[in-house]
């Protein structure tokens, strides 16, 4: 029992910090299916190019020698914001010719199409990667080596408090935008009713479009931190992360934001202690290779008494 | 005479396979109130819906102060002077009152403009303005009306479509909103009326349209339609 509440700490730090990613990712998911009521399942895909678009811009950075003349939190900032910059475009640009000319036909449609340019993705990324570096694997610069002793058996690395710190104020700031800004709410409104929203004067494919924007581009963002802390990529690094995102935006209540955060944070807090305790609550039975099983076990439990998700709306039935 | 503000011509529109309206043809004088009348199905919601170009005509053409808008995208129709209060309401029921009346304003950027139209909706109904932080699903169906119509005067709009604006109702409230469609009305506002009470309808308008399975078949002054045999004996009861 000692050894475990000396565990919790890391675990707390560890489980934090995958969280994060996983409720940034989660966000994409669940701005998407708030707006069109389709899961966009090549939002892991965005995030992946996100993360080689940060990636590529870090490597840069150390082969011209700008890397160990700027500020470590510096080149990191430089490296989110374009890759949100690329990533958000893509965004956008998935949406016009993949999704906009199915969104009248049943969603089964766009679903293919979205699995489609997965594949797309994945398999451009490794070809441009191969062509390029004759590797698809990327690692990641180190950005920050040191760590800061909180006690002396717990240490918490600059890195993570760099990713926690960005990853809030990612959340903060569209918090703010979508409940105070114009355009936020113009967003909430053409989820809530499409077309009496354009009768409001509210162009509702800008809208949508701008939904790709900020959501893709949290995916950029979000494969940029995971790059830094993960130190290694490759073209189907979406796929888990992805998975796991969107079970944590169900988790939360699919198609709502706060809902996405909690349940990216839940997931990742709920994998890591299960990697930590699963091996010690069972004497050594189940490993910490469980894990997943652990953490989608207790999703599910709470999914069959709280169906919409922790913090999703009641469905109503469409008239 | 008055100004022409909006000209329906020839138009047809289908609902999916329905044939909704048949060469339609009718049109609504600047300071009028015009009351479409007519029996479930007839048509009334399709011919606001084409107006508002929620639904595309097959045929003919919708004119707003001379610019033809029938096949332009319904958030344009909304900047050219058009504010549509649709049936049932649709209030945005995660939102506040407050949020939804400034969508209703999402045209203007200016923060004052909606700010002054907004304190004009709550002066038209006060029971808005207590309720203003409450979300609108959580309303009731007359609140709701009163959201809906101060949300779409937050566009300061030249002509108001109003669809059954006062079914689900009670009386009271009936006579509220009645009133203020007039009080509008006498402050500049061009009406087009949808309503299934026709008599109310008739009542305060200048001029009304009976619509039967997708055509017009009567028109003329509230006061004459008040009077014809025909209308009494379908709608009138």
């Amino acid at each position: 029992m000692e050894e475990m509440t000396g565990m919790i700490p890391q675990l707390l730090i560890d489980g934090l910090t995958l969280g994060f990613v996983y409720a940034i990712v989660a966000l994409g998911y669940t701005m998407v299916y708030g707006i069109l009521e389709f899961i966009n399942f090549a939002h892991s895909e965005i995030f992946m190019v996100g993360a080689f678009a940060g990636t590529e811009v870090l490597l840069f950075m150390q082969s011209a020698g700008y890397l160990e003349k700027i500020p470590a939190p510096l080149a990191l900032l430089i490296a989110i914001i374009i890759a949100m910059v690329f990533s958000g475009a893509l965004g956008v640009f998935i949406e016009r010719v993949a999704y906009k000319p199915v969104r009248s036909a049943p969603k089964l449609v766009a679903f293919i199409s979205a699995i489609g340019v997965s594949f797309f993705l994945q398999d451009a990324v490794r070809l441009v990667e191969g062509l390029w570096k004759n590797a698809f694997y990327l690692s990641t610069p180190t950005l920050f080596t040191t760590s800061i002793n909180i006690t002396n058996t717990l240490k918490m690395p600059v890195k993570v408090i760099y990713i926690m710190i960005i990853a809030i104020i990612i959340m903060v700031s569209l918090n703010l935008f979508v409940n105070k800004h114009r355009l936020g709410k113009a967003m909430r409104a053409v989820a809530q009713d499409r077309d009496t929203a354009s009768l409001m004067a509210i162009n509702v494919n800008s809208i949508i479009s701008l939904t790709f924007l900020i959501g893709a581009g949290l995916g950029g963002a979000a494969g940029t931190l995971f790059s830094v802390q993960y130190a290694l990529i490759h073209p189907y690094v979406g796929f888990i992360i992805g998975m796991k995102a969107f079970t944590a935006a169900v988790f939360g209540g699919i198609g709502s934001i706060p809902g996405a955060m909690l349940g990216g944070i839940l997931l990742g807090l709920l994998e890591v202690f299960g990697a930590g305790f699963l091996g010690i609550l069972t004497n050594g039975v189940l490993g910490a290779e469980y894990k997943d099983v652990f953490a989608f076990a207790i999703l599910i439990i709470i999914l069959i008494f709280k169906p919409s998700g922790l913090l999703g709306k009641t469905v109503r039935e469409k008239v | 005479m008055n100004k022409t503000i909006l000209e329906i011509n020839n138009v047809d529109t289908y609902y999916g396979q329905i044939h909704a309206l048949k060469n339609i043809s009718f049109e609504v004088k600047e300071g009028e109130i015009v009351s479409l009348i007519g029996s479930n199905g007839a048509g009334k919601t399709t011919t606001l819906k084409t107006i508002s170009s929620l639904l595309k005509p097959a045929k003919g053409e919708v004119i707003l102060k001379e610019k033809v808008i029938s096949r332009i995208p319904s958030h344009l129709v909304a900047e050219g002077g058009i504010a549509h209060v649709p049936e049932g309401r649709k209030i945005f029921p995660r939102m506040t009152v407050e949020e939804n009346l400034e969508m209703g304003g999402f045209r203007f950027k200016d923060i004052n403009k909606t700010k002054k139209n907004m304190d004009y909706a709550f002066e038209l109904f006060p029971r808005l303005q207590e309720r203003r932080k409450q979300k609108g699903g959580t309303l009731s169906g007359g609140e709701q009306q009163m959201l809906a119509m101060g949300r779409a005067l937050m566009s300061e709009p030249s002509l108001l479509l109003l669809d059954e604006p006062s079914m689900g109702l009670a009386p009271l409230l009936v006579e509220l909103i009645f009133q203020s469609i007039q009080k509008l009305n006498s402050e500049g506002i061009t009406i087009l009326l949808v309503e299934q009470n026709a008599h109310k309808a008739l009542k305060i308008a200048h001029r009304g349209y009976v619509l039967q399975t997708g055509s017009i078949v009567l028109t003329g002054t509230g006061e004459e339609l008040l009077q014809n045999n025909m209308v009494k004996e379908a709608y009138l009861g």
